[in-house]
């Protein structure tokens, strides 16, 4: 750590928080993850050693590079190349217009960052718009290996189901199988796909049996013959059957070879999805509009893992994306009970889509009540909206990002929700252990 | 993971010099560590006789295991590895991993600076980890009668000493896919009239599996995992488990280096493939006959007494010295720089 001179908190992961810091020698910009102990009796942890495993072997422009970890105390710190953003800041970003060239460029990206994984034998299982990180040079690389695993050796074993964000967890998981393969991480990016284009999440399940019914409701209830097999799986349920209206009624904008490939991304039968090979050379990508360079790609706006995030909870942002969760913001705590009235201001902003730098602007200004409601005084002066044009990373002081950051944009992950949906779909034949396991 | 592109094949395969060389240096660093101590002490008390008379200048001359001593006592660990698996019933896979850690912690460190038997711990418990195949660190200290915490605050050393490069590749895997492949020819070639397979049967098959597995289990326990790529360890074994049933090996090696030669780009013809894989396959036996000699407990012992008395100088050094600077002075140079635990709080290792 003493090579290192550290700067703000980005972020709270699961097992650690991850604060950005400088390399004193290099300069280099660096994220560092420093792990908790989470079981004393456990020392370190399963999901880092897993994340230190994978990332120290692969070495790929489509994978965050892992540049260093050092232990301290009987823990680890994990340090990373410093991406700007993700993908989920972005599509939540109402400002942030992504054009159909741009959604293009995206999947690439992603699908990149998939052949990868298949190449160096790793099954992600933690697909999802989060875990894709975005530089301000129009970059994307997957991050959070930590439910990865191996496959394809002889004595590989069985796998656990209960991996993936429930929102892009594929059916075959969803019924329970625990033999599966590098199609699911497929799946998971046909929702995705489906995101960009929708700007919201496809399948947004409250629970695992509503997962799949929205699913089905979708995509037609799997038969014998879309599926075959499907039926034996551990946790099959029959659902009341269903046949899939066609996509375009859902995707009005898309172009017909997108719509085609998401088709096969998304393909109920994990033997029938397309391979990552495949799904890459598919006309969708050769046709017209050409995916955008990385550099044209949108400006991705700057995170939010704040706690003040949690003043927007029920506000416009969730109007405007009612799938976007909120139970992920950091600890009420931390707003020492007083965020509580700053809903009206900051919500009149920030939903109906002023365009990305002005409205930063506009929350900026905002900030100086925000700030003193939350943090005292001290970070009201030193915010300037002035220098908010082009390039953020560049001319924005600390302090003055992390003010940023914690102003908010919708950001989170999916892991908590708890709410009651739609349960008209179903019909329960089996004795189906119902699971929520976020 | 590609073996190509792995850590294992780009940091952690040497050539007999190179792995030599670094053994070399680190045995330099901790001797002269050693003596620096040593002559220290004897200039703190020059008069002062030994409880048996001798001279004390005599008595203190103490000189720290050669490579050779260290690669005994290993080695010694390196089966107690082995057995601790069969008991836990633990797959060759985290075998193999353990072992492997083991090895290369102690290229980069000395017996001197951590003991080998918790190292060891640490290493199990960290390979079960890796190749998830988990016990818990708490039952499998109760099983062993070791000491948790021992074990836990070990686990980041070993880490760091490892690299943090886990992933290691086993020739029993490699054996497990030629095997595989053995059987998928055999059917391929069943109708056909060059029957070079066909004489081997399946009883045989399998008898060779097993010696070949035992024979990989050797292996493990030398230098070759540092010198030989997994795939060629596990021909080595191979070959060795045909012989022990009496059964040509020569029509295999051959169909494995066609195969070979089909996937590698260079197309390098196939008596090549078949000439570099006997040449590599014979330098392995080598080790191979080494490994199945097993170390006694008593040699062990004898080495780990000499460890011992170096890690008591060392601890008595560092204790006697009120100063908590000349602590860290040795430390740090015993180490070359990182963080180890005090000595005198290692366990006495007292079950060999
Ligand atoms: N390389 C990075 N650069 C900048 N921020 C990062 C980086 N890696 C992680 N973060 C931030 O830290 C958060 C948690 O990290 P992540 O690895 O995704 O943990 P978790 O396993 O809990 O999802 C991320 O959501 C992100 O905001
Ligand atoms: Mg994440």
């Amino acid at each position: 750590m003493e090579h290192y001179e550290k700067g703000e908190k980005l972020g709270q992961g699961q097992f650690g928080v991850v604060i950005k810091a400088r390399h004193i020698e290099t300069g280099q910009i660096v994220a560092i993850k420093k792990i908790h102990l989470g079981n004393a009796k456990e020392g370190i942890n399963m999901t880092a050693l897993r994340e230190i495993k994978l990332l120290r072997e692969i070495d790929n422009p489509f994978i965050v590079r892992l540049l260093d970890v050092f232990p301290h105390k009987r823990n680890l710190s994990l340090v990373y190349e410093y991406m700007d953003s993700d993908l989920e800041c972005l599509i939540r970003d109402r400002a942030t217009i992504i054009s159909p060239a741009d959604v293009k460029s995206y999947m690439q990206m992603v699908l990149q960052s998939l052949l990868a994984c298949k190449q160096h034998w790793v099954l992600h299982r933690d697909i999802k718009p989060s875990n894709f990180l975005i530089s301000m040079q129009g970059g994307m690389k997957l991050t959070d290996f930590g439910l990865a695993r191996m496959f394809g050796s002889p004595e590989s074993g069985r796998y656990t189901h209960q991996v993936f964000t429930r929102w892009y967890r594929p059916p075959e998981l969803l019924f329970g199988s625990t033999c599966y393969g590098p199609a699911c991480d497929m799946w998971a990016a046909g929702c995705i796909f489906a995101e960009l284009l929708l700007r919201r999440a496809w399948f947004p399940g409250d629970t695992d049996l509503d997962q799949l019914g929205k699913i089905f409701q979708a995509l037609g209830t799997p038969s014998q013959d879309s599926w075959p097999g499907c039926a034996c799986l551990p946790q099959y349920v029959e659902f009341q059957t269903t046949t899939a209206p066609p996509l375009r009624n859902t995707f009005r904008q898309a172009s017909e070879d997108a719509l085609a490939l998401l088709a096969l991304m998304v393909a109920l039968d994990p033997g029938r999805r397309i391979s990552v090979e495949d799904a890459l050379a598919h006309p969708y990508f050769r046709a017209d509009p050409k995916p955008t360079l990385p550099e044209q790609l949108p400006k991705p706006p700057v995170r939010a893992h704040n706690p003040l995030n949690q003043s927007f909870k029920g506000g416009s942002v969730l109007q405007a994306a009612p799938a976007v969760h909120s139970e992920d913001a950091g600890p009420a705590g931390d707003l020492n009970g007083k965020a509580l009235h700053l809903e009206p201001a900051s919500a009149a902003v920030n939903g109906d889509g002023v365009p990305n730098q002005k409205r930063l602007k506009i929350e900026n200004g905002d900030y100086s009540s925000i700030a003193s409601l939350s943090e005292g005084e001290e970070l009201h002066e030193k915010i300037r909206p002035g220098n908010l044009s082009g390039d953020l990373q560049k001319q924005v002081s600390a302090d003055e990002l992390k003010a940023l950051q914690e102003i908010g944009f919708e950001a989170g992950s999916t892991r908590h929700i708890i709410s009651h949906g739609d349960q008209r779909l179903k019909k329960r034949k089996l004795n189906f252990d119902e699971h929520d396991h976020g | 993971m590609n073996f190509e592109t792995s850590s294992h094949s780009k940091r952690w395969l040497f050539t007999p010099e190179e792995l030599a060389s670094v053994r070399e240096e680190r045995h330099q660093r901790v001797a002269q560590a050693l003596a620096k101590v040593q002559g220290e002490a004897q200039a703190q008390q020059p008069e002062a006789p030994q409880s048996n008379g001798q001279p004390a200048k005599k008595g203190k001359k103490l000189r720290p295991p050669s490579l050779a001593d260290e690669a005994v006592l290993l080695k010694y660990y390196k089966g107690r590895v082995q057995e601790m698996c069969r008991a836990f019933g633990f797959p060759a896979k985290v075998q193999a991993a353990a072992i492997t850690f083991l090895a290369r912690f102690y290229l980069r460190h000395s017996p001197l600076e951590h003991d080998v038997k918790n190292i060891m711990l640490a290493c199990l418990y960290l390979a079960g980890k890796v190749e998830e195949a988990y016990i818990g660190a708490e039952e499998m200290c109760k099983r062993l009668q070791q000491q948790e915490e021992t074990l836990l605050n070990l686990e980041p050393q070993v880490l760091q000493g490892l690299g943090f490069d886990l992933i290691t590749y086993s020739p029993h895997s490699a054996l497990a896919g030629f095997f595989m492949d053995l059987r998928a020819m055999k059917e391929a070639q069943h109708d056909s009239s060059s029957a070079a397979l066909q004489d081997i049967t399946e009883q045989q098959i399998g008898d060779a599996k097993k010696a070949a597995r035992a024979a990989a289990d050797a292996l493990m326990l030398t230098d070759a995992p540092l010198l030989f790529p997994p795939g060629q360890l596990a021909l080595a074994a191979m070959r060795s488990g045909f012989n022990k049933v009496k059964a040509n090996f020569t029509g295999v090696l051959a169909e494995i280096a066609r195969k070979a030669g089909a996937a590698s780009a260079a197309q390098a013809p196939r008596e090549d493939i078949c000439g570099t894989l006997k040449a590599a396959i014979s330098s392995i036996d080598a080790f191979g006959a080494e490994g199945s000699q097993a170390v006694s407990a008593e040699e062990a012992r004898k080495v780990d007494r000499r460890v011992k008395a170096c890690q008591g100088l060392i601890a008595k050094a560092t204790v006697d010295k009120p100063v908590k600077q000349q602590q860290t002075q040795v430390q740090s140079e015993l180490n070359g720089a990182s963080t180890t635990e005090p000595p005198s709080k290692r366990l006495k290792l007292d079950d060999i």
